[in-house]
């Protein structure tokens, strides 16, 4: 073979699989530096598919962050679909950054963003492809540094084994930092892998994993994490932007070729959310809330849609119309965005805020219908999870979006939360029912009307780290699809579509997601049989998993439907993300009340979170 | 409202954006008016749209020297500026070399010139001379439609005008019929080679072709298409 690059080579392949614009590199505003003035390399790696990472708005953001410096060069890398996975491998062809075209093992730093459990075994596949040791104990000196960060990595050891480092929490300045470590000590010749982990175990928000030991119980639970050295944290705080206002954000985005996941403008709000739903992480560890002002947001949004041309601009947060300053938000993006043949689109609307003015100023009710979460279908239920909206909110928000002319609604629901009864099961039919009868009563008496479609899209509770949920046992897999046939039988309306989601996926996502270190193993054993995109549906394999588990003598009962003790040491109490655990069991006994709490706006209900401090924040005693 | 100007851009499309297709081109070219500010004029209606019209589709792993769009204005611009700024929201690997008034229809189009350069140590001797025959004489093939498949006879849309041996294998010249109810698409070419002689491009590394469209004419075959 010819001196090619990897990517140099891969060139040959794309007229032999689908989709190849996914592995061209090239797209306008991509950023390339000339490698002898660079002093450390960072390949940027979304486990999944072209089009999903490039939709990821924490590895825009972070790409540019780590670009910024001119001494830093920050490129991107993504899993290889199948056919062009086994084209590389037939041909011998390593994993290759998309900018350079470069190897990932030639890099100083390889980086993985870990947004869901299921694409663990893609993180593994993409190592191998690479040519990079699985284990962070089998990496020579020459190896990259392999990091972990995204939303996973508060409790990350089920993939402990294979990452030298996590950043734990928001990375905008941790990464420069950590690299700028890493140069450090190479310029003073001090740098060795050793050295430089203990070193990075010292900064804020980094977890070096080997450099605790874990020991567990008889009954298998955690005993004890145990430094290895005095200089390093015994648990690992979580790091946040302070100020919004003042954090990086990109005023241009690489642009792709090809049709991604969110093609358009993503425009982050604010961090955090103000609400408290006790089954959602999401809601936790994100916190403090951090806002952006109004006039930093029209300033990036202007920005970006020059440098990209997009037409249209999507508002993200957790929860957007809880943005202090929405109206005024709309207000000034539309005094241009209009004239500019813009789209607004609020995609995460709380069903308690949609309003008729609120909803003549975005364009997804122009096109989509709507979606709402109402998660539980019944009041006592709903009031159990604190998601603290009630059945008047949904049928009067159906009602605008009826008469302004919808007749699709989609409600999101799940089954086997903490607490369910039949009744509450039974209430989700009854509540798609109501909305139904609502399109109905809006036009009574009007001839010619289509029939409207009330979608119930039901997935199933997981119980997540950090949250009030997260001793629960997620129901046995007989007992979820028991209820989800139960639903079904309830449901005799044609113009309810009932979807929900493959039970055995969300019980794998609950052993990855409380799992400990002992799982590491079951995920090499399962790429060595050739596991990956376990989130494609065709890919995944329940019955080999399990049988993997079995191999491994690992009992997915026990991350996944065991009730976890309250004084028991979690595995991911090796991680400080602001909230306290003491909040979380108030939750949790609240819930057994069915007793709600009040959100941040609302009153301070002490949660920890304000101990990190944070610009523009609801949190009345912030430091 | 002052009627709309229309313009033509004649572009290349090379390298590694060969596989971005057709469609992908259509939307990010819409992106990169509006980032070049280009005052391009929108369709009128409920959802406007910039209007943009482009020539022959070039098929994944063609490139091209000589492709076009066609915009209108809302206002004047002079045609080096239009270029210049459209240019900006470019890469290396896609230029615009030419704005203008256009005075042709996209359906004045006949023909297309193409080169394929045939890379590979394992051609058949004389395989410049076969080639040429193959091309010259009647060729059927089987052509997928949207009507289904059906044998037709392709050499009625090839004009050969060089076919020759060269150090790597073997370069052929060749205008293919473009115009929109007869339009072949030069993958026939090696698709001929490989099913009636038997030339395969098996490993990317030593076997391998590139399509170039580089030249585009009207129906005579000899005014070139602007």
């Amino acid at each position: 073979m010819e001196q090619l690059t990897p990517k140099a080579a891969a060139e040959r392949l794309l007229k032999r699989v689908e989709k190849p614009g996914r592995y061209t590199g090239g797209e306008f505003g991509q950023i390339i530096k000339d490698k002898s003035q660079v002093k450390a390399r960072f390949a940027f790696c979304f486990p999944d598919t072209y089009e999903i990472g490039m939709s990821n708005l924490g590895v825009r953001i972070l790409y540019g962050a780590i670009n910024q410096h001119p001494d830093f060069w920050c490129e991107r890398a993504y899993a290889p679909w199948i056919d062009m996975e086994e084209q590389l491998r037939k041909y011998n062809i390593p994993l290759y950054a998309h900018e350079s075209g470069d190897a990932l093992r030639d890099f100083d730093f390889v980086g993985f963003t870990l947004q869901y459990e299921l694409c663990y075994t893609n993180v593994l596949n993409v190592l191998d492809l690479a040519g990079i040791p699985l284990l962070s104990s089998q990496r020579g000196e020459d190896m990259p540094i392999v990091i972990g960060g995204g939303p996973c990595t508060y409790n990350a050891e089920p993939v402990a084994d294979f990452f030298d480092v996590f950043s734990i929490g928001e990375g905008e300045e941790a990464l420069p930092e950590i690299m700028r470590l890493y140069v450090n000590m190479k310029e003073a010749g001090t740098y060795t892998r050793a050295a430089f982990l203990h070193e990075a175990a010292k900064l804020d928000g980094f977890y070096v994993p080997s450099l605790y030991d874990v020991s567990y119980n008889e009954d298998g639970t955690v005993k004890a994490y145990t430094p290895r050295y005095d200089d390093i944290p015994t648990r690992i705080t979580k790091r946040i932007i302070r100020d919004m206002d003042k954090a990086y954000y990109p005023d241009k985005f690489v642009m792709p070729y090809i049709e991604t996941v969110h093609d358009r403008i993503i425009l982050e709000t604010y961090r955090g959310c103000i609400r408290g739903c006790r089954f959602c992480q999401a809601g936790m560890v994100y916190r403090p809330i951090r806002e952006k002002s109004v006039e930093t947001l029209d300033r990036q949004a202007r920005a970006l849609y020059e440098s990209t041309g997009y037409d249209e601009i999507s508002l993200s947060s957790l929860s957007i119309s809880d943005y202090s300053k929405i109206d005024g938000l709309c207000d000034t993006l539309l005094q241009w965005t209009d004239a500019a043949k813009v789209n607004l689109s609020l995609p995460s609307m709380r069903l308690d805020s949609f309003t008729k003015e609120l909803m003549d100023k975005i364009s997804t009710v122009r096109t989509a219908g709507l979606t709402f979460a109402p998660e539980a279908g019944t009041q006592r239920l709903r009031d159990a999870i604190n998601k603290n909206v009630c059945e008047e909110d949904l049928l009067r928000a159906c009602r605008v979006a009826f008469e302004a002319g919808k007749n699709q609604v989609k409600l999101y629901f799940m089954l086997g939360l903490p607490t369910e009864t039949d009744e509450d099961i039974e209430g989700i039919a009854v509540l798609a029912k109501h909305v139904v009868d609502t399109y109905y009563d809006v036009y009574r008496g009007v001839k010619g009307r289509k029939a409207p479609t009330v979608t119930i899209s039901v997935s199933c509770f997981i119980p997540k780290p950090f949250t009030a949920f997260q001793w629960e046992a997620q129901n046995t897999l007989p007992r979820l699809l028991e209820k989800q046939q139960y639903l079904r039988s309830k449901i005799n309306d044609p113009k309810i579509k009932y979807n929900y989601h493959d039970a055995e996926v969300c019980r794998l996502e609950a052993v990855f997601a409380r799992g400990d270190r002992r799982l590491s193993k079951a995920l090499a054993l399962a790429h060595e049989k050739g596991v990956r995109f376990d989130s494609w549906e065709e890919f995944f394999n329940y019955n080999q998993w399990m049988a993997i588990l079995d191999q491994c003598g690992l009992d997915p009962s026990f991350y996944a439907d065991r009730e976890f003790g309250e004084d028991e040491i979690l595995p991911w109490d090796i991680i400080d993300c602001g909230v306290s655990k003491a909040f979380l069991l108030r939750e949790r006994h609240n819930a057994y009340q069915s007793t709600t709490n009040r959100n941040c706006a609302e009153q301070c209900t002490n949660c920890g979170a304000n101990k990190l401090g944070g610009e523009r924040t609801w949190c009345s005693r912030s430091l | 409202m002052v009627q709309p100007i229309p313009v033509r851009a004649k572009f290349f499309k090379v390298g590694m954006l060969q596989y971005i297709s057709h469609l992908d081109l259509v939307r990010t070219m819409t992106r990169n008016l509006v980032r070049a500010k280009i005052p391009a004029w929108y369709s009128q209606g409920f959802n406007p749209r910039l209007k943009l019209t482009f020539s022959l589709p070039l098929s994944i792993g063609t490139q091209s020297e000589c492709e076009f769009f066609d915009i209108r204005l809302t206002e004047p611009m002079a045609f080096d500026e239009i270029k210049r700024r459209i240019n900006e929201t470019l890469t290396d690997e896609m230029q615009v070399v030419d704005v203008y008034t256009s005075e042709k229809k996209f359906s004045d189009i006949g023909w297309a010139e193409y080169e394929l350069k045939l890379t590979s140590p394992n051609l058949p001797e004389n395989a410049a001379e076969s080639l040429a025959n193959l091309y010259t004489n009647p060729l059927v093939l089987t052509k997928r439609s949207k009507t289904g498949d059906k044998d037709v006879d392709i050499a009625p849309f090839i004009d050969l005008r060089e076919c020759v041996q060269t150090a790597e294998g073997v370069t052929i010249r060749a205008l293919l019929s473009a115009d929109s109810a007869n339009y072949l698409n030069p993958e026939y070419l090696i698709k001929a080679a490989d099913q009636k002689l038997g030339i395969r491009f098996d490993d990317p590394f030593s076997e391998y072709y590139t399509i170039m469209r580089r030249e585009v004419y009207l129906s005579d075959r000899v005014t070139v298409f602007r």
